[in-house]
């Protein structure tokens, strides 16, 4: 059975020009980029090649890009750090109950070692007003952390209009934003968007699980979290891993090449998939319609408890994400936040996509809803 | 120091000519379940179990072990000395050394049943005493509530001293009552049915039907664990899991949404009955407790026993929910049963269930089901699963002819 996957914001494939790169640096350039010999040398120079790509990726200086582990280190790495750049300012944090755990958990902790935490809540649209972040800026807040965009809902938030909120209110707060599921799918040009920290992670654009990066503006000078070895800088220890971060170099430069004509036929697919709904399957609900990224689409077929449906679609070669799950304490905060109703939290699943997919897949997951639901309600 | 193991074997003890052949068959459960630990030998002699450890024996394994085999309500672990007072004094100040020296009151229990012994049981305990009380001099006697009892018995054989015994699981030998089948489904009752039937000697098979894709893959590995939680005490389970969602399916399209919940569970009786027949199993378990739902109401558990023609056991028909969760807490299967996987089955559960269901609409509803069809293809279906408490292990169908 063919295999059809919209599950790539969960993770996505790993593209065959990035694992082979890391295949060669792990079989036959496997020197540490520390050494000084030739072996080591050359892992030097992957690490620096990678680093210019990514700032190419995000119009910044190579200087400003640090490789992490991933998403969530990034995140740790930036919220800790920021607040320990700006304690004299304060102990306020300003994110949003839509954000990623990697967020709001370290967050949490924080607000109970005793920092003070405002968490904005999205409208309908999924969207963060202007005016409630403006209401939440005090004058000791130290950082405002919020995604560009949401993982379940697809929206894309303002963050470029923070900078001058904070200026217009005289706030000496830091800027961070989880653009994890943003890269490749929306423009990431720190210019434009203003942050002083994001982070990024290599597994959601055909790279490796285990390898992310953070952007941390010149002139901030972020604490690291690990301390070690003195690798990047001394931001992040540890020896660099050299075969994943060469393959997300690599993956960036892949997606450089394609990802505009990737995006506007990927935004075919989601009008086509979105129309074939709409006649077929007029019960099903699309959650979310303007601001999102076309990569996602978070669907509610009502009746449907989402994790069955995502079985009966596993069962014919599709694979998506249960929105949330069924059970009580388990429903997704994202969606709740953003005051749909438990009916259509319930029967939610998330489809996403990624510049590998088809229109054949697109077809056979409009085909399999179809069926998932006529069996659902026989 | 030589170690012995006792065991009390309670309520065999009340057995008449019987009570041989109950011992001997807790002592084949004994030799099997203690043979990963190493060697030893294992005898009865007054209503006790000795069993005794040979080099190697890994007595601290064995006596976790223990509290879980049906048939005993104590386990000591004892020291062994020949039937000679100094011997005894001096056996219960050595092995007791630390216990003695944290305690601050302490007695001491004596139990002659070899009454030739010269001295009585007062006079054990007075000697005894005065030893440890000369040995540890910062000790005081206590007989009403002491931190520690030092218990003396002097049998046929031996000598043998132990403190506070541990208790056992009690019930009947496992197996010597017979075979029967519960219907287990992931949640906190019946695994508590199992164990407390199993506790009455009874061996376990055990069916779960499972609904793909309503409920998932790791809803039946929950069912896997908690049946590998109760077969700590209850021996190796057969389990049976019947794919059941075809059923589900055309009694929601065929019968009235109000009788669903009733007309599934007379299918899964008479499942479960037919696969009982099939491994020698001669009654059903089920974990129901009158009017917890709507489909445990006296009229709906009359209308599911109709279609069964073995007995069906429930013994947690009487308790109260927080009954059955202490249960389920002391038999550790608690935390396993509310895992959140099962509730996906929602689409199934009509929303008003009838709670007075008459037979006669129950089989005028069946009319529109090829009942007989329906059963076959599930049971050609079913996957079988050997549980034991390492682990469930799926039995493939070519290895079972």
């Amino acid at each position: 059975m063919a295999t059809h996957y919209f599950d790539n914001s969960a993770t996505t494939m790993v593209s065959k020009r990035a694992a082979d790169i890391a295949y060669t640096l792990m079989t036959e350039s496997y020197g540490n980029a520390s050494s000084l010999h030739s072996l080591g040398m050359e892992a030097e120079k992957q690490v620096t090649a990678a680093r210019q790509v990514l700032a190419k990726v995000l119009n910044c200086r190579e200087n400003e890009i640090y490789f992490t582990s991933g998403g969530t280190e990034s995140d740790n790495t930036a919220i800790y750090g920021a607040l320990r750049l700006r304690k004299r300012v304060g102990r306020h944090i300003i994110t949003s109950v839509a954000e990623h755990p990697a967020v709001l958990n370290p967050v949490k902790q924080l607000e109970r070692e005793g920092y003070e935490v405002t968490y904005l809540k999205p409208d309908r649209d999924g969207r963060l007003s202007i005016d409630a972040i403006r209401d939440a800026v005090r004058p000791d807040t130290a950082l405002v952390t919020l995604m560009l965009v949401n993982n379940e809902s697809g929206v894309i938030s303002d963050i470029s209009s923070l900078r001058s909120i904070l200026r217009k209110k005289s706030s000496r707060a830091l800027i961070h934003s989880d653009c994890v599921q943003a890269l490749f799918k929306t423009s990431i040009d720190v210019k434009k968007l203003d942050c002083d920290i994001i982070s990024l992670s290599g597994h959601k654009i055909h790279a490796p699980k285990g390898i992310g990066a953070l952007y941390v503006r010149s002139g901030v000078s972020l604490p690291p979290y690990l301390h070690g070895g003195g690798q990047e800088k001394g931001m992040r220890s540890g020896t660099e891993p050299v075969p994943l971060i060469a393959a997300f170099g690599e993956a960036c430069r892949e997606y450089l090449e394609v990802f505009e004509e990737a995006n506007e036929r990927i935004e075919t697919f989601r009008d086509k998939i979105l129309s074939r709904i709409r006649e077929e399957l007029p019960a099903a609900k699309v959650n979310f319609t303007e601001y999102t990224i076309p990569h996602i689409i978070s669907l509610s077929l009502p009746g449907c408890p989402s994790e069955v449906t995502m079985r009966i679609l596993e069962s014919e070669g599709v694979y998506v994400s249960a929105g949330s799950a069924c059970s009580r304490g388990r429903r997704s905060s994202v969606l709740t936040a953003c005051g749909l109703d438990t009916g259509t939290i319930d029967s939610t699943v998330r489809i996403s996509m990624s510049r590998y997919t088809t229109a054949e897949d697109c077809d056979a997951l409009v085909n399999a809803l179809k069926s998932a639901y006529e069996r659902l309600h026989k | 120091m030589n170690e012995i193991i006792l065991l009390k074997c309670g309520e065999l003890v009340l057995k008449g000519l019987n009570r041989a052949k109950f011992e001997e068959w807790l002592m084949k459960t004994l030799r099997y379940r203690l043979r990963p630990f190493g060697h030893f030998s294992i005898y009865s002699l007054q209503s006790t179990i000795y069993i005794e450890p040979e080099d190697g024996f890994d007595t601290d394994s064995a006596m976790e072990a223990l509290p879980f085999v049906f048939g005993i309500v104590s386990v000591c672990r004892s020291y062994v000395c020949e039937k000679n007072l100094e011997e005894i004094k001096s056996l219960v100040t050595d092995a007791f050394h630390s216990e003695l020296s944290a305690a601050r009151t302490f007695k001491v229990q004596a139990k002659r049943s070899d009454k030739k012994f010269r001295y009585d049981s007062m006079d054990i305990m007075r000697e005894v005493g005065g030893h440890v009380l000369s040995v540890f001099p910062h000790l005081t006697v206590d007989v009403h509530s002491p931190e520690l009892t030092v218990h003396v018995e002097v049998r046929d054989r031996k000598a043998y001293v132990h403190i506070e015994p541990v208790e056992g699981a009690g019930g009947l030998p496992c197996g010597i009552n017979g075979k029967a089948t519960v219907l287990i489904s992931g949640g906190i009752d019946s695994p508590v049915a199992a164990y407390l039937m199993a506790r009455r000697g009874l061996e376990l098979h055990a069916v779960h039907f499972f609904s793909y894709p309503y409920t998932s893959e790791q809803a039946k590995e929950k069912v896997f664990e908690l049946l590998r939680l109760v077969s700590r005490f209850a021996g190796r389970i057969y389990l049976q899991v019947v794919p059941f969602t075809e059923i589900q399916e055309s009694i929601r399209e065929h019968c009235p949404e109000d009788l669903f919940t009733l007309v599934m569970r007379r299918f899964m009786m008479r499942i479960s009955s037919r696969l009982a027949r099939a491994c020698r199993s001669d009654a059903l378990i089920t974990g129901e407790s009158l009017g917890q739902v709507a489909s445990q109401t006296l009229l709906a558990l009359a209308a599911t026993d109709n279609v069964c023609d073995m007995p069906v056991f429930r013994p947690v028909i009487g308790f109260d929910k927080k009954d059955i969760v202490a249960i389920a807490r002391s038999i550790g299967t608690f935390d396993t049963s509310i895992l959140p996987y099962e509730d996906c089955c929602t689409v199934f559960t009509p929303k008003h269930p009838k709670t007075k269901p008459m037979i006669y609409e129950l089989e005028e509803a069946e009319k529109a089901l090829d009942i007989e069809n329906l059963i076959e293809r599930a049971i050609a279906g079913v996957q079988d699963v050997a549980i034991s408490p390492s682990g469930a292990e799926i039995i493939d169908t070519e290895d079972k002819q």
